[in-house]
């Protein structure tokens, strides 16, 4: 059985600094084994911004025995399967400590974002690419950034009136939201581009 | 001590150099000739021959030992305050109804002498080579079946389970009384239903600490180094449980150093100082420290054993399981057992079992200690007496139940995520399957 008493000063602590740290763990059901934590993009990396659940399921042995992690939100990440959100780092496996809790192995999650390994990669296309093409890289990794792990985002007229602002004329910019999906940022480039 | 094993995941290389792949009907006695394990552990891909355990393996270990905890249902988190008043609200339904007594009034431990593995108050502290602290349970659930174990701290690496510091034990009784007694009660009940004993206080070559409730803190009196009889310098804890200054160990450059008490070996490389019993030290009698640490500096020409290079680890007073390992066919492993004296954990070479004790855990001491200690006893409280007779054991015999050894291939191509999953996850509803075939020993 799970260390339950563990578990839950786990959550206190991770939970009373929040604000520091922006990382969150809540229990998805009521038996404490099946919990979703939040990480924030880390800033100055194409997932800046966004935010990350992922679920976490804690095995019979925690914890002396790593807790599951995969991302429940899409990302584009080398080491991070696009599929199925699958987690390739050793902390969450052989290296794993008694000592380590949720919360750093949240926290190592995050440095993973912003420091990917892709020579040891869990995403074989994504690890390609960010060798590759690193700039098609860092759009799509920010595309899905900007679909899939936005909470709110800005609606379209704001985003339309925010370009509009930058000297764009109305017409293309919508068009051009409309070809990218609606990230604003991809629509920048290829306006300035155009 | 000794926990069962009864399913594995594990492919082996027989002294032929043969490769067997393993189904429950072969006969114990063909793996009794174990040479070098492969782990093939589908959750663990990098995992290399010499590295960590297997998981699934693991897990069975774990669910053996934790059947008993009861399923707690979680409360609501009432406000934000103080972690003090959260641990109070938390521990009332983490130990059950016997904990509500004197709950109101707990102490706020220092977050130094928080466990890092349970994150509560270390009950039974137990003091690890690299000086680091956790409760007994703790470090000994930490602890690697097949291979030495690692700090989960530093990751520093033993192979012995130390002895309880019961320096330290009494240290926490008298600063933290409420708290401890509350740990007390939790951990027994605990060990009730878990049907296991951690050892009791009672043996009077231990240091005490007179009980003297007027005062919060500990006397120099209660706290001097056996040696030198001063103050502890820079303490450091040793395989036995006692304690002593840096200054006063022998460091021996062939083999092990030994304890100046209890002349027991201390095998787990030269210890560190342990910095929280130091950190205590220097909080709880200041001045006192202050000239002890004025006194041993101006001592010229006595080097600080800390200081010359002491190889890490692999200083045990045994063959090492790694060595083991690389070394097949000279060495016995007896895994998920380990010496009930020395603490070597799983035993290596001869195991000497005791006959006539009767707990679940048995007792059993490696060959070095069976010829060398006349005093031997239990690390769990058994009821072991000197007339107790003793018979050596070969290995137990590691039962397969898997024929199917998944190879896996480090790399994933996202597409194939999914199926990898599915495979881990089949191949522990085999090893559970098959749980009833394995033999009970």
């Amino acid at each position: 059985m799970v260390d339950f008493s563990r578990v839950q000063k786990e959550l206190q602590e991770c939970n009373r600094d929040i604000n520091v740290s922006g990382i969150s763990v809540n229990p998805k059901s009521d038996n404490l084994t099946n919990l979703i934590g939040t990480i924030p993009g880390p800033i100055g990396t194409p997932y800046e911004g966004g935010t990350f659940k992922i679920d976490i399921n804690l095995p019979d042995g925690y914890p002396f025995e790593p807790p599951k992690m995969k991302f429940a939100t899409k990302v584009w990440h080398p080491n991070i399967s696009s599929q199925s959100g699958a987690i390739c780092l050793d902390i969450l496996k052989d290296q794993w400590s008694p000592a380590l809790t949720l919360k750093t192995a949240l926290l190592s999650i995050q440095a993973l974002l912003s420091a990917p390994e892709p020579d040891d990669p869990q995403d074989a296309v994504v690890a390609q690419q960010y060798l590759k093409d690193y700039q098609t890289f860092a759009s799509t990794a920010r595309y899905w950034t900007e679909s899939f792990a936005k909470i709110s985002s800005l609606g379209v007229e704001e985003k339309v009136q925010k370009l509009v602002e930058m000297g764009f004329p109305e017409g293309l910019v919508r068009s051009t939201l409309e070809v990218v999906g609606g990230d604003e940022n991809m629509a920048l480039e290829k306006l300035c581009s155009a | 001590m000794a926990f069962d094993i009864k399913f594995c995941n594990l492919k082996f290389v027989s002294d032929l150099g043969d490769e067997r792949k393993c189904d429950h009907n072969m006969t114990p006695s063909i793996y009794l000739n174990l040479t070098k394990l492969h782990y093939l552990g589908s959750i663990y891909p990098k995992t290399d021959p010499n590295g960590s355990p297997l998981e699934s393996l693991d897990r069975r270990k774990r669910s053996l030992k934790y059947h008993c905890t009861p399923d707690r249902k979680i409360r609501p988190v009432p406000s934000k305050r103080n972690g003090a008043a959260m641990n109070r609200i938390e521990n009332d339904p983490a130990g059950g109804g016997c904990d509500n007594a004197g709950n109101d009034e707990l102490e706020e431990f220092s977050d130094e002498f928080k466990c890092c593995v349970c994150l509560d108050l270390i009950y039974k502290p137990v003091v690890l080579a690299c000086g680091h602290i956790s409760c007994f349970w703790c470090v000994f659930e930490a602890m690697d079946y097949w291979h030495e174990s690692h700090c989960p701290v530093c990751r520093h690496s033993y192979n012995h389970f130390p002895t309880i510091c019961w320096l330290l034990h009494s240290v926490l009784l008298k600063l933290y009384p409420k708290d401890y007694q509350r740990r007390e009660r939790q951990v027994s009940a605990d060990e009730k239903t878990n049907g296991t004993s951690s050892p009791q206080f009672e043996n009077p070559t231990n240091p005490t600490i007179s009980n003297d409730k007027t005062t919060k803190n500990v006397a120099v009196g209660d706290l001097l180094c056996t040696v030198c009889k001063q103050l502890i310098y820079r303490p450091v804890v040793l395989n036995c449980g006692h304690v002593f200054c840096e200054t006063c160990i022998v460091d021996s450059c062939d083999g092990p150093c030994r304890c100046p008490m209890c002349q027991s070996m201390h095998p787990n490389g030269f210890p560190k100082v342990c910095l929280v019993l130091e950190g205590f030290l220097e909080q709880n009698v200041p001045e006192e420290y202050c000239v002890r640490k004025t006194a041993v500096n101006n001592r010229k020409g006595v080097t600080i054993p800390g200081s010359t290079q002491v190889p890490e680890g692999g200083q045990c007073s045994s063959v090492s399981i790694e060595e083991y390992l690389s070394n097949p066919g000279r060495t016995k492993v007896h895994f998920g057992i380990g010496c009930d004296f020395c603490g070597m954990y799983p035993l290596v070479g001869d195991r000497y079992k005791c006959e006539d004790c009767l707990e679940n855990v048995g007792l059993d001491v490696c060959e070095n200690c069976y010829k060398n200690s006349s005093n031997l006893s239990g690390r769990f409280n058994q009821q072991h007496k000197p007339d107790h007779k003793f018979k050596i054991v070969e290995p137990r015999p590691i039962i397969f139940l898997s024929s199917e050894f998944p190879e896996e291939d480090h790399t994933h191509v996202s597409q194939e995520d999914q199926t990898d999953d599915d495979s881990s996850h089949n191949s522990h509803q085999d090893l559970e399957g098959g749980e009833d075939i394995g033999p009970t020993s």
